[in-house]
This record gives C-alpha cells, structure tokens and sequence, in this order.
C-alpha cells in the first residue's frame, strides 16, 4: 500500500501525469471511501455526490497535501468533512438531531437490500443513534480497522479520546441491538 | 442476544451500489477536473508580432480615412446636412468645398427669398416651393427648415393676394379625411 502511496504521489504531482495519477488514487481508494461515506449518510445518491466532490477537492488542493502524512489519512479527512456537511445540511431539513437521526434509521431499513441480516440491519441503525464523533471514531474502527493513530489524524482529536469515543460507541451499539432484536 | 459481543460480527454492508457505479463516478470526476484541450499555440518572434500591429493599425487608420474622404466626394450635401440650418440661415458658413459652399449659397438665397417678402412685400416667388425644396435634402433638416419657417407663416401668408391663394387652392389635392366631414 506505501509503495502504491508513493507512486500516486508521484504522478499526481507532475504536470503532464496528473491524469493518471487521479485515476490510480481513484482505483484504490475509491470502495473504502464510498463504503465510509455510505456508512454515514447511508442514501446512495447523496454518497455519490459526496465521493465525486472528494475526489474533485482532492485534485484541487493536491498542493496542500504534506508529504509527511499518509494520503489515504488525508483523503479520508476530505471525505469526512464533506459527508459531515451533508449531515449538517440534512439536520438542518430536519430541524432537530433527533428528526434527522430518525431520518437516517428510516433510510437504513429503505436501503437494506431484502436478504440482509436482522442484526446487520439494526448494527446500522444503532450507528445512527450515536453522537456524530462516537459515530465517526466507531465507523472508521469498527469497519475500516484504522489504528488509533491515524483515526486522531483524520477526526483531529487526541488518541485517548478515540478510544474512549470508541469504547462508549461500542457499548451504545451493543445495547442498541439487544433491545431490538427479535428472535 | 445477552451475550453480544459486535466484534465477533462479520462486516458485512447491508447496502447495494449500482453496476459499474465506479466506473460512471470515475468518468463524471474526471470530466469534472481535467480541462478542455485546447489548441496548439504557436510561438512567434516578438519582431512579427509589432510588425504586424503597426500594418494593421496604418491599414485601419487608412481605410477609415479614405472612406471618409469618398464620403465626402459622393455626397455633399451630407455635409450640408451636418451643419444646422440656423447656421445657413444666419448666414455662417462652413467652407467644405466649392460645391458645397454653393448648396450652401442655394439654402441662403432660397431662404432669403422667403424673408424677403416680409421686408418688402414684393417678391412673388412661392415661398412653399421654397420650403418644399428645401425638405427634399434630409427629413432631418426638412424639420428645422420648417420650424423656422412657421416663424414668420402668418408674414408669408399676409404676402399672398387673393389670386395667389385661389391658385394654390387649384393646385393642391383634396384631404380625404378633411372631406368626410363636409
């Protein structure tokens, strides 16, 4: 994964391979952003949207980009921040935390495909009920397996406070489930 | 359910994406960022390029002063035109060329002759030909003519005899309109 970094790196920054380099950022970044973005905001148009002005924005600050952290760290930062936006941007149609939160179960119940698993279902429904940084710190976890370290990069808070976010989430989702599974 | 542990859980996604969705978001991406080619620019010593602006500024600057002397030549009275009547009337002339200066002279004379009655109330000559003459030149001008001419129209009609007016009154056609009233 390093080497491939460095290879996309290389190509996005100079002039007459830029083109190429997007495309390979694209190629092996683009299913773990989508499924972060999903995760999050759960419509599938809306995900689209937000993964095209990732990519969009990506290119267009490239120069702003630091050599000295990892770019999938970055591009998951952009991806955030802009998933972020549309939440925002959803609440405020809503007009409450819990009228956009009861939007999203509702959606997660309309999109489930029809063989998926009662407890998978409700994983996704408990992950909507959570606080937006729990909710962040628990999907980047819990589904894309990023090491303390990088999840304080990306969300911009201090480790101990990931995992304890992580923690509190877990526990929220747990007791989510139990309550609403029927067997 | 009492002894859940989610990270025993498989991470499934419970949602479906469309076909080829990667491949369409690549495509409307790259349509988004990449710019229009444009065409290939051709480089040009600095020497041409002043060479070739100092032609086309004498070319320009010569043509608009050619055509504006062939304007001139073909249509004097334009130029007639271009000074106010009140100037010709009042006798101030704007010397332009020979021929000019005499449709110049043409106005003077043809308006003096409407005056001239006023003064003496000699002259027969008919002052509505004059001022029919005179709008002949541009509709513009015709409307300052006849502006200045309704100054002195009560002096100008007092200047007709009876037998004057009899015949115009022969001369000029019946207005339809005026008619159906009668």
């Amino acid at each position: 994964m390093k080497i491939q970094e460095t290879e996309i790196i290389e190509l996005m920054s100079g002039e007459k391979t830029r083109e190429k380099g997007v495309r390979s950022m694209m190629d092996a970044y683009q299913s773990r952003l989508y499924w972060h973005i999903r995760r999050l905001i759960v419509d599938h148009d809306l995900a689209q949207d937000v993964l095209q002005e990732t990519f969009i924005k990506a290119y267009q600050n490239f120069h702003q980009f630091k050599r000295d952290s990892q770019l999938y760290t970055w591009l998951y930062r952009i991806a955030t921040n802009e998933a972020l936006q549309q939440l925002n941007k959803l609440k405020k149609m809503q007009k409450s935390d819990e009228g956009s939160e009861y939007h999203l179960q509702n959606l997660v119940a309309e999109n489930a495909g029809t063989g998926a698993d009662e407890i998978q279902i409700l994983l996704q429904k408990a992950i909507q009920s959570l606080p937006e940084k729990q909710k962040l710190v628990f999907t980047l976890r819990y589904y894309d397996e990023l090491p303390y370290e990088e999840l304080s990069k990306i969300l911009e808070m201090s480790v101990g406070t990931c995992k304890t976010n992580y923690h509190y989430a877990k526990q929220k989702v747990e007791t989510y489930i139990k309550e609403n599974y029927t067997e | 359910m009492k002894n859940l542990d989610i990270e025993k859980l498989e991470r499934s996604n419970v949602y479906k994406i469309p076909e080829n969705f990667f491949e369409e978001m690549q495509a409307k991406v790259l349509t988004e960022i990449m710019p229009v080619k444009k065409g290939r620019m051709i480089s040009m010593n600095w020497a041409y390029s002043a060479a070739a602006a100092i032609a086309i500024i004498f070319g320009v600057t010569f043509f608009v002063n050619n055509d504006g002397v062939e304007k001139n030549i073909q249509n004097p009275i334009a130029n007639v035109e271009s000074t106010s009547v009140n100037e010709i009337i009042s006798g101030n002339k704007t010397i332009i060329g020979e021929e000019n200066l005499v449709k110049q002279n043409e106005i003077i004379l043809e308006n003096s002759k409407v005056i001239k009655p006023v003064e003496g109330n000699k002259v027969r000559s008919n002052p509505v030909a004059v001022v029919s003459q005179v709008k002949k030149y541009t509709p513009e001008s015709s409307k300052v003519v006849i502006e200045n001419a309704e100054i002195p129209m009560d002096q100008i009609l007092s200047s007709f005899t009876s037998a004057d007016l009899a015949d115009l009154g022969r001369n000029t056609e019946q207005d339809i309109y005026l008619d159906l009233y009668n």
